[in-house]
């Protein structure tokens, strides 16, 4: 039907939302994107594609997306909530913080909560934003994402059972929600399930395709099955994607080694000393005395 | 003996012998057993020293990560004395007071009486770890204090008093040492010496950490030192000792080290090293037998996390926990790292198992400091004690659910391993596992000479916890001193094999382990219910490296084996 009408914006956005619903979220913004384009007016479209770029941690899609709208619809809360929680996930935190403001004024919400929860998270005060996320889910248990966020300052903060039912709520509503899956996946390969940990971390890849961490996940499986030449292929994909994903630089000299190829292994290795002490000498807040 | 209904019915739920009375047991009433561990207080035990950390506003590390402790019998009387070791004089830090080390003597009762002035060991430096072992041969233990400034070893004079011999042997090792380890590393039946050496610190090279608008300090990750290489120095059998740490190929490898433990992880005769390193990956120094290391952590999985992040490796220890004939290692990190339990796979690959055992999620909020396997309830195998507590006085201002001073971990080993070995009963195991300590070093010891073995805690800024181990009573055992010959007279690196009707053990005697710290050179074999020993085989250490068997041995006493004494095994 696209095909023969390409400019129907509806049949687009309808397409979008099987996209959503099957997890396809990368799919679905791209068709969510043309209809903002074409009908930039659709509000639902929109805060769709909103939506979308914030589960693929484009924070900066969503707020070139959204800032045009909050400035004509100051009072719309969704709109206000997702603009909010992208400008905090990107340090923007001073101007998500007029949001939070916002949504404050109108009583306490769990949408409130969450981005205060979210701003907590981002400056590692991880308590602050678990009791955040902990109220949030108490208001409103069905707030997209909450259960995800609430579970993820579970596990830093030393629950990690916990976190897990939680990931596991955020999947029964949203079986595709990239965090639960990765975070689940990366659980379950340290606990050595490793069929159970694929699972999970294909469905994360399935929503976000070529996710680095994903894949990062998903060779240290191979490495742990002695597939050492399998997670080679798949680490040397990653560090040429990502020269400076240093974790998978450590792993990539492992499967050097264990293949036998010491020279290979010992270039990895000088090259993790190489990011790490570029990455010390940035260290913020150190000085010399 | 006398076993009470209460004592049966606690040893028989432990040892997983009457499963089915569990649910009796929960009616009993608890406070009418000992606890498994007791703690001794200083009215008691005698103990009154204290630690001095040399706290200032300037938070200068040092501070921070001290002191160590050792049990050491340094006058040959059969019974374990106690030494602490304090901060003292240095570029930051000028004592108003004076601060000393301790020597304890045991008095044979539970009580100690101080002797360090007589002794001559109370230290001019700003003291940091200690490592006990007869270097000389002469059947004295001798002492080698590390610091922040210079190492001390004092040479024990058999009377009570021991020589500063530091430069005389060649050791005066400068800047920031921690761990060191007594082991024969050529196996020429002397014990050569590796000195753990920290980051490159000074009062001049101190760093701002902290809260860069109000000024406010608090204690640098050592992220932002610069590594150092450590020191192996070559016994040469005259008292004196040679730098080899370059010809050893340990030098060209800088890191920020903090434990150690000499252990044959390949079982080719030849004492490797597990060195934990802060904020950079660990060191597997495996020994090619001639003279040289080979640095291969990262090949064997245990330089980094599984996730592949240098993490913050403080305390070691190896042991072979699932007795299936190869040395396994731990390390213990800083909060949200999580300890590894490296489970060896026996082609110098090694597997973290500590999810697997219940170690991992119990260790996310926490920082491990002094640890060691042994066999606290003389079973046959080999627990776990975890002594641990945050590096930063500060840290509960930025995270909430992390704690400066954090509770010790006991793991009782199932003997179910590799995986889902161990289990964490330190609910159980006393008033001192409530407790909350910044505990640093810890050394093991049977003090009072019962067969169960007693723990003893140092603490940073703080009076040491002497912890005595009720555990084991009513379970039989047997202690060794093992007295090298041709081999190395402290026998480390020795392998134990022991067998009482359908109990097959072994053990290494591994060199060092733990934090700062050193042990009971003895070795306790414990047998459970049985009341036999069929027979004790000891691989003695190179160079002869034979096997002797002995039998017809007593049980629940501590008895002396002198290698070339025992039936040759071929």
């Amino acid at each position: 039907m696209l095909r023969e009408a390409p400019s129907t914006a509806d049949t687009r956005l309808n397409l979008a939302l099987a996209y959503y619903k099957m997890g396809s979220v990368a799919d679905a913004a791209t068709e969510l994107a043309k209809v903002h384009t074409e009908a930039p007016a659709n509000q639902q479209a929109t805060l769709l594609l909103a939506d979308c770029y914030l589960r693929m941690d484009q924070n900066k899609s969503v707020i070139r997306v959204l800032e045009p709208v909050e400035k004509t619809h100051p009072d719309d809360l969704a709109v206000t909530y997702l603009l909010g929680t992208a400008l905090i996930r990107d340090k923007q935190v001073e101007k998500g913080q007029v949001l939070v403001d916002r949504i404050l004024r109108n009583g306490e919400s769990a949408e409130a909560h969450m981005m205060l929860g979210t701003a907590k998270f981002g400056v590692a005060d991880f308590a602050g934003a678990r009791d955040e996320f902990a109220k949030a889910l108490a208001l409103n248990p069905d707030l997209p994402e909450v259960h995800v966020l609430y579970a993820q300052t579970l596990q830093v903060t030393g629950s990690p059972d916990q976190a897990m039912k939680e990931f596991q709520a955020e999947l029964a509503v949203d079986p595709y929600n990239f965090q639960s899956n990765l975070q689940i996946g990366a659980m379950q390969r340290q606990e050595q399930n490793y069929e159970e940990a694929k699972k999970y971390l294909g469905r994360a890849l399935q929503t976000r395709p070529g996710n680095l961490a994903v894949r990062y996940q998903i060779a240290a499986i191979a490495l742990s099955e002695n597939k050492f030449d399998e997670a080679r292929t798949q680490l040397e994909s990653i560090v040429k994607e990502s020269p400076q994903f240093t974790e998978a630089h450590v792993s990539l000299s492992i499967a050097y080694f264990r293949l036998r190829r010491p020279e290979d292994g010992k270039r990895e290795r000088e090259i993790v000393e190489k990011l790490t002490a570029e990455a010390q000498a940035k260290q913020p807040g150190v000085k010399s005395q | 003996m006398n076993l009470t209904r209460r004592r049966w019915l606690w040893l028989a739920t432990a040892s997983g012998v009457a499963a089915g009375t569990s649910r009796l047991w929960g009616q009993q009433s608890a406070d009418a057993l000992p606890p498994l561990f007791a703690d001794i207080p200083p009215s008691k035990s005698g103990i009154h020293w204290m630690h001095d950390n040399a706290f200032s506003p300037d938070h200068y590390l040092p501070e921070t990560l001290g002191p160590g402790c050792a049990f050491l019998d340094f006058d040959n009387d059969g019974w374990m004395d106690i030494f602490l070791v304090n901060s003292g004089p240095s570029d930051f830090w000028k004592p108003s007071k004076p601060v000393r080390n301790a020597l304890y003597k045991n008095n044979r009762d539970g009580t100690f009486t101080d002797v360090t002035e007589k002794a001559g060991v109370s230290g001019t430096q700003f003291g940091m770890g200690i490592a006990v072992g007869d270097y000389d041969n002469d059947g004295w233990p001798d002492i080698f204090v590390t610091a922040y400034g210079k190492c001390t070893l004092y040479k024990n004079n058999h009377d009570g008093t021991f020589t500063d011999v530091t430069e005389k042997a060649g050791v005066a090792t400068p800047g920031w040492t921690t761990s060191a380890v007594w082991f024969d590393y050529d196996n020429d039946g002397r014990l050569d010496l590796f000195v753990c050496r920290f980051v490159d610190f000074t009062k001049e090279k101190n760093k701002f950490c902290g809260n860069n608008e109000t000024g406010e300090r608090y204690y640098c990750v050592p992220r932002v030192y610069s590594p150092m290489p450590s020191w192996l120095f070559h016994n040469n059998g005259d008292g004196t000792f040679m730098d080899v740490s370059k010809e050893a190929k340990i030098s060209e490898h800088l890191g920020k080290a903090w434990g150690v433990v000499a252990s044959d992880i390949n079982n080719d005769g030849n004492m490797d090293l597990f060195v934990a390193n802060d904020t950079v990956p660990n060191f597997l120094f495996v020994n090619q037998g001639n003279g040289k290391f080979k640095e291969m952590a990262v090949e064997a999985g245990v330089g980094y996390s599984s996730d592949g992040r240098p993490r913050s490796g403080m305390g070691v220890d190896s042991a072979d926990y699932d007795q299936d004939g190869l040395m396994d290692l731990f390390v213990a990190n800083v909060d949200h790292e999580m300890y590894s339990l490296y489970h060896n796979a026996g082609d110098l690959t090694f597997e973290d198992e500590a999810m697997s055992n219940g170690i991992g999620n119990t260790t996310l909020l926490m920082s491990g400091w002094g640890l060691k396997f042994f066999d606290f309830d003389n079973d046959g195998n080999m627990d776990l004690l975890l002594v641990n507590g945050h590096p930063d006085d500060r840290i509960e201002e930025r995270f909430r659910d992390v704690n400066y001073a954090e509770p010790m971990l006991l793991f009782r080993n199932t003997g179910k391993g590799p995986r889902g070995a161990f289990e964490n009963i330190s609910s159980q195991a006393g008033q001192p596992f409530t407790e909350r300590f910044a505990a640093r070093g810890m050394a093991l010891g049977d003090f009072d000479n019962n067969g169960a073995v007693d723990v003893l805690v140092a603490v940073n800024n703080g009076a040491p916890v002497l912890l005595r181990n009720n555990a084991a009573s009513g379970k039989h055992w047997l202690g060794i001193r093992l007295v090298g010959k041709k081999a190395n007279r402290d026998a480390v690196g020795a392998q134990v094999t022991w067998q009482a009707g359908d109990l097959k053990r072994r053990v290494c005697k591994v060199g060092g382990g733990s934090y700062l710290a050193s042990h009971d050179p003895r070795l306790v074999l414990g047998i459970g219910a049985r009341s036999k020993i069929d027979f004790v085989e000891v691989k003695w250490p190179r160079p002869d490296g034979m096997a002797e068997r002995f039998t017809d041995l007593p049980i629940d006493r501590y008895i002396t084996i002198e290698e070339g004494t025992g039936t040759r095994v071929m």
